[in-house]
């Protein structure tokens, strides 16, 4: 026994003193093979119990168990400090440079105009507006008689209007999309006819071609202050909850009273700046309530009424994306286009 | 027009120092002021001097050095003028003043004589154009005073802009009844019948031929003296804009201005007869005008002439012989009243736009005629010292009816939303000209001769909403109304958005081009001059025909950004093409379509497809070509749920705008929507794009709208693992993947979900005319976990497959 003793005690002393000398995990795998594996002095005096007397076989098992265990603790203990370390290691070898930029991928862009008529048709949506299209090559009759703009209209002169027959034209504005609707369903009209009109005009704030949209509402009981609301309503959504609207009194033959409508500048927010020429103002479509004589040529009831609005898409973007030249608009430059994404 | 408040206050009382408010108020009523100038404005820094000594320039033949009192002090000017002598008093601008003209004063030194100050003349304070001289002042203005309150410079003038509807506004009488009842007052304008001073017309005698003359009043008046007009109305024509010409010509603007009807006087000498007669022109009649132009007229212009010759062009402008000259004596005044129309159509052809022309298209107030006669012969007696005036001619051949609209304040407060009453409906448009007379609810309501635009209901209600403010109508929405038929545009927007938004996750950048092209776009893309739409009068060459395809366009558009230095693009448009209905050669009826108008979208990509300068991905560009665009383009038409759609080769003759071996057609649904390619190096050169490879897309929106936005239903996810097995081999070179494809489907291998081929390779170790593929295959149950032999099973049945149909060598 007391054989036994010595040598677990020198076997202790000679593991401890090895131990404090393993520095990484690896030698420490040969470590705990050297100290508890089958070749191990700890494995070979437990194999040895049996040659002792019974009597003192449990003894001799405990004091071998005890060094193992302790042994073993001394292990799990500094394996799971050189872990730690060695997982700092490995996260300070993997430091990447995050200033460094990302894969970007190249994004495209929806036209400016397409832009604008999008959110047009979003805010008009809600209020029961229909999308209604129409052909860009229009009979004359459709373009202006049955808007009520008389033969000796300026508006129907070669110099404005493109002509490709006699009385077909290149369609000056969406109306005829909203005469054919007229002429095509009873009331109540609830429409919207967005898309590309040409007239002949050609500098910096025209282009032969450009977009509108047009609204029409008609129906029994609509009055010019539905068409002030609806107004206010787009102006708001549009522009922003603190702009104003202003109606001014004007002319144009389709409509009666007619109006022009003026928006709280975008540049100034109503100070007065070089865009609203001091003003405060900008002035953003032409409205009104439908003439009579429209109704008469689509054959509508007497009692019916309704209202009509009207506005460049390129305008309105123009104003809301700060573009100085409409002629941008049509360049096709992918430099102008990537500014939209 | 430009209204002076100066004179605008001869017919009611108006205070200058509140034009902005009455400018306000025009604009609120849709007379629109378009600018409001003070004529002080700049002089504030000019006084008067008295000259005190006048030297000649020492080094200067044609200056003069000054010595002028201005008050305060003496100053040294140098001035270049010739009219004035010591003594004399003139207005000088002094150092640091602001001239309207945009001139700013310094002191200076004018060939080494220093000059502190200006004298000035009359177009450097902003009055006339024409100065000759330094103004003298008169004797009497006190140095060192505002020069400009000595000079009655303290004129306000706003610029107005009338609506086409409104002649009534196009003189001061109509402004001055606008402002008026702004203002709450009454204007002052009378006329008094000037006696004529012989009996009858003096022999004058008018006959109107052409019925567009309504009414014609001609007056003789004889021994009149040419001499210039007096200051007071120079300055109220040029405050106009219109330049003085001799009292008798002034005296005819002056009314115009005044009343807004035009008026012409012509020389008795040049008039055979003394007769006018007012007719078609005949063809080929020429006349040659006051401003010395030379007109071939039509037989639809209206004419003023005498029984041998054309006179003047009716409404539009005088001829040059019967014009007033020097040595006229007599003359005939003609105010008359043409059909709007008929001077507009005349004014357009023969392209005169003219101050007389412009009123007539808008129309005057035919029933006004005689006091505007009264007028002008009341100016003349005053400024012309006539021998004799004798009694008007007047011929009417169409006598206006009263107007009468009926209306109840109910309708109108429902038309306009605003409360309005019977009471308030007077109150607003009495004092405008109307007459509001009422039985039981209905209000009569008569329109005033001058407002030739009220005619019916809207009209009236027109007035009330702006006489009352259309800022005191309250803003509401009217009830939702959602019709079920209307719908079929907006399904149209939201897949073009499904489009756009696809594309745009490519790189695609979204642009619009005219549609309009150059006449020789078409026949490159194998259209013929019969396909297309011409415009009758476009606007430049390269906008002369409606585009067939928007193919061209795109192609137009690399161009653009290639001149500009961009080099990597990928843009797309979605837009129509327009082709002639070939059958329309007469003129189509309203309900005849009159060209097929179809969408398209098209899409061009050139260069690198990424981001050129991406540490990620290394230095080498990725070049788009084929195969990117038709990924891209099958992409798209899965995201656009196109239930079956296929690329298949291109019918002979179709779409030779592609490289012939490098381009294919788009199915969706079994039917041909579109192309696919490189476009072909033919035509990229004819757009000076030779060198570059340019891939192309075109599908025919009108089709994909039809099969787009299939139902989705979602299936059961496999339970079983599946199983991928790949094969490669070498084959001939021309063995397509289509052929090979077919065949593996053919083998009918059981178990098979899934094949395609996932490499390509024909470089180094290689032979000739062969190339390798890999393809992959995809095994898999619903029931059970496949064996291994049961895929080799299928394996081996799809390798005899191919090894039937083609000469292949599989490679392990
Ligand atoms: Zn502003």
């Amino acid at each position: 026994m007391l054989d036994l003793n010595s040598k677990l005690s020198s076997l202790e002393g000679a593991l401890k003193a090895e131990l404090s000398s393993v520095k990484d995990l690896k030698s420490l795998d040969e470590f705990k093979i050297k100290a508890l594996g089958k070749k191990s002095e700890l494995y070979q005096l437990t194999r040895n119990i049996g040659e002792l007397d019974p009597a003192q076989r449990k003894t001799a098992g405990a004091l071998i168990n005890k060094l193992k265990t302790y042994i073993e603790q001394n292990i799990a203990e500094l394996e799971a400090g050189l872990k730690t370390d060695d997982n700092k290691n490995k996260l300070s070898s993997e430091v990447l440079d995050i200033t460094m930029p990302g894969r970007v991928y190249p994004l495209g862009a929806s036209h400016p105009v397409t832009q604008v008529l999008n959110e047009l048709i979003e805010i008009f949506k809600p209020l029961g507006y229909s999308i209604a299209n129409g052909p860009e090559i229009e009979h004359e009759y459709y373009n202006f008689d049955v808007l009520n703009i008389p033969r000796e209209h300026p508006s129907r002169d070669m110099q404005d209007t493109f002509y490709i027959m006699d009385n077909v034209v290149l369609r000056t504005h969406t109306s005829p999309v909203q005469a054919c609707t007229m002429l095509q369903h009873t009331p109540p009209v609830r429409i919207l006819s967005p898309g590309r009109v040409y007239r002949s005009d050609y500098d910096v704030t025209h282009t032969p071609m450009f977009h509108q949209v047009e609204g029409l509402v008609v129906d029994r009981g609509i009055k010019f202050s539905h068409l002030k609301g609806t107004l206010l309503y787009f102006a708001k959504r549009m522009f922003g909850e603190k702009t104003s609207i202003r109606l001014r009194p004007s002319y144009f033959p389709f409509t009666e009273p007619s109006a022009e409508l003026d928006v709280t500048c975008v540049a100034c927010k109503g100070k007065g700046c070089r865009i609203c020429k001091n003003t405060g103002w900008l002035e953003i479509l032409g409205c009104g309530m439908v003439n009579p004589n429209v109704f008469k040529y689509c054959n509508y009831p007497d009692d019916v009424t309704g209202f009509a609005f009207g506005m460049g898409i390129e305008r309105i973007a123009m104003l809301k994306y700060k573009i100085g030249d409409l002629r941008s608009f049509f360049e096709g430059d992918v430099r102008f286009l990537r500014q939209f994404q | 027009m430009r209204i002076s408040l100066n004179w605008l206050g001869t017919f009611l009382d108006i205070d200058k120092s509140k034009a902005s408010f009455i400018a306000d108020a025009l604009t609120n009523r849709g007379i629109e002021v378009e600018a409001i100038e003070f004529q002080s404005k700049g002089l504030e820094k000019v006084v008067v001097g008295k000259i005190i000594t006048k030297d000649k320039h020492p080094n200067a033949d044609k200056l003069s050095v000054l010595s002028v009192d201005v008050g305060k002090e003496t100053l040294q000017i140098v001035c270049g003028a010739s009219n004035m002598k010591s003594g004399d008093k003139v207005a000088v601008s002094l150092v640091g003043a602001e001239l309207p003209n945009g001139l700013v004063i310094k002191k200076t030194k004018i060939r080494n004589v220093e000059s502190s100050g200006m004298c000035c003349s009359m177009s450097e304070l902003g009055l006339s154009k024409e100065a000759s001289g330094i103004i003298i002042l008169p004797e009497n203005a006190k140095v060192g005073t505002h020069a400009a309150e000595v000079l009655s410079l303290d004129d306000v003038f706003i610029t107005v802009a009338t609506p086409p509807n409104r002649g009534d506004v196009l003189g001061y009488i109509g402004i001055a009844r606008e402002v008026a009842s702004i203002l709450e007052q009454k204007i002052n304008y009378s006329v008094t019948n000037v006696k004529s001073t012989a009996k009858g017309a003096g022999g004058l005698e008018v006959e109107i031929k052409d019925d567009h003359c309504y009414r014609y009043i001609g007056r003789l008046i004889k021994g009149v003296k040419i001499k210039p007009s007096p200051d007071w109305m120079i300055r109220r024509l040029e405050a106009a804009g219109l330049r003085s010409i001799n009292n008798i010509v002034d005296i005819t603007n002056y009314v115009m201005l005044e009343t807004g009807h035009p008026l012409h006087a012509f020389d008795l000498r040049q008039i055979s007869g003394a007769k006018i007669i007012v007719r078609h022109a005949k063809d080929n009649e020429k006349i040659k005008l006051l401003d010395e132009t030379e007109k071939k007229l039509r037989t639809s212009d209206m004419m003023i002439t005498d029984p041998k010759k054309v006179l003047a062009i009716a409404g539009v402008m005088g001829g040059i012989e019967s014009g007033i000259s020097d040595d006229t004596t007599d003359i005939i005044i003609e105010c008359a009243c043409f059909d709007p129309s008929s001077i507009r159509l005349t004014s357009k052809f023969h392209n005169i736009l003219t101050d007389s022309s412009y009123r007539f298209e808008r129309g005057v107030d035919i029933d006004f005629m005689g006091q505007v006669m009264e007028k002008t012969t009341a100016l003349y007696k005053e400024l012309a010292d006539p021998k004799e005036i004798y009694e008007p001619v007047d011929v009417i051949t169409r006598k206006r009816s009263e107007r009468v609209v009926e209306l109840t304040a109910k309708a109108a407060t429902d038309f306009i939303g605003v409360n309005i009453t019977d009471l308030e409906i007077e109150k607003l448009l009495t004092p405008i000209g109307f007459h509001v007379s009422k039985t039981g609810s209905t209000l009569k309501i008569t329109v005033p001769s001058f407002r030739n635009d009220v005619t019916m209901k809207a009209d009236i209600y027109e007035e009330i909403a702006r006489l009352n403010g259309y800022d005191k109508i309250p803003a509401e929405l009217p009830a939702v109304v959602i019709s079920a038929e209307f719908s079929d545009g907006t399904n149209d927007e939201r897949l073009k958005n499904n489009i756009r938004n696809i594309l745009k996750g490519f790189g695609y950048l979204e642009t619009i081009t005219y549609s309009f092209v150059p006449d020789n776009y078409h026949t490159l893309l194998g259209y013929s001059d019969d396909d297309v739409i011409k415009l009758k009068n476009p606007i430049t060459e390269t906008m002369k025909i409606m585009r067939t395809s928007l193919v061209t366009s795109m192609l137009e558009s690399v161009k653009y950004n290639f001149n500009h230095r961009n080099m990597d693009l990928r843009f797309f448009e979605i837009g129509k093409t327009y082709l002639s209905r070939k059958n329309s050669g007469h003129i189509p009826s309203p309900t005849e379509t009159i060209a097929n108008e179809q969408e398209y979208i098209c899409g061009i990509c050139t260069g690198n497809v990424i981001n050129a300068a991406d540490w990620t991905r290394g230095t080498k560009p990725e070049n788009c070509n084929f195969y990117t665009v038709k990924g891209e383009v099958a992409t798209l038409l899965a995201g656009l749920r196109i239930p079956s759609f296929d690329f298949v080769d291109i019918n002979p003759g179709k779409a030779k705008y592609l490289h012939p071996g490098a381009s294919c057609a788009v199915k969706c649904c079994g039917k041909e929507c579109g192309y696919i390619g490189k476009v072909h190096p033919d035509l990229a050169h004819k757009f000076d794009l030779g060198g570059s490879d340019l891939y192309i897309f075109e599908l025919a929106f009108d089709h994909l709208k039809l099969v787009a936005n299939a139902g989705l239903s979602g299936k059961e996810l496999p339970k079983f693992p599946l199983i991928r097995r790949d094969l490669s081999f070498m084959v001939p070179i021309e063995v397509r993947d289509d052929k090979i494809r077919s065949n593996i489907k053919k083998a009918g291998a059981q178990s098979l979900k899934n094949y395609g081929v996932f490499d390509l390779y024909n470089g180094k170790g290689i032979p000739e005319g062969q190339k390798s593929m890999a393809y992959y295959f995809v095994f898999g149950s619903d029931e059970r976990t496949l064996s291994d032999s049961e895929v080799d099973n299928s394996m081996l049945k799809i390798i005899d497959g191919l090894k039937k149909e083609f000469l292949i060598n599989i490679r392990t």
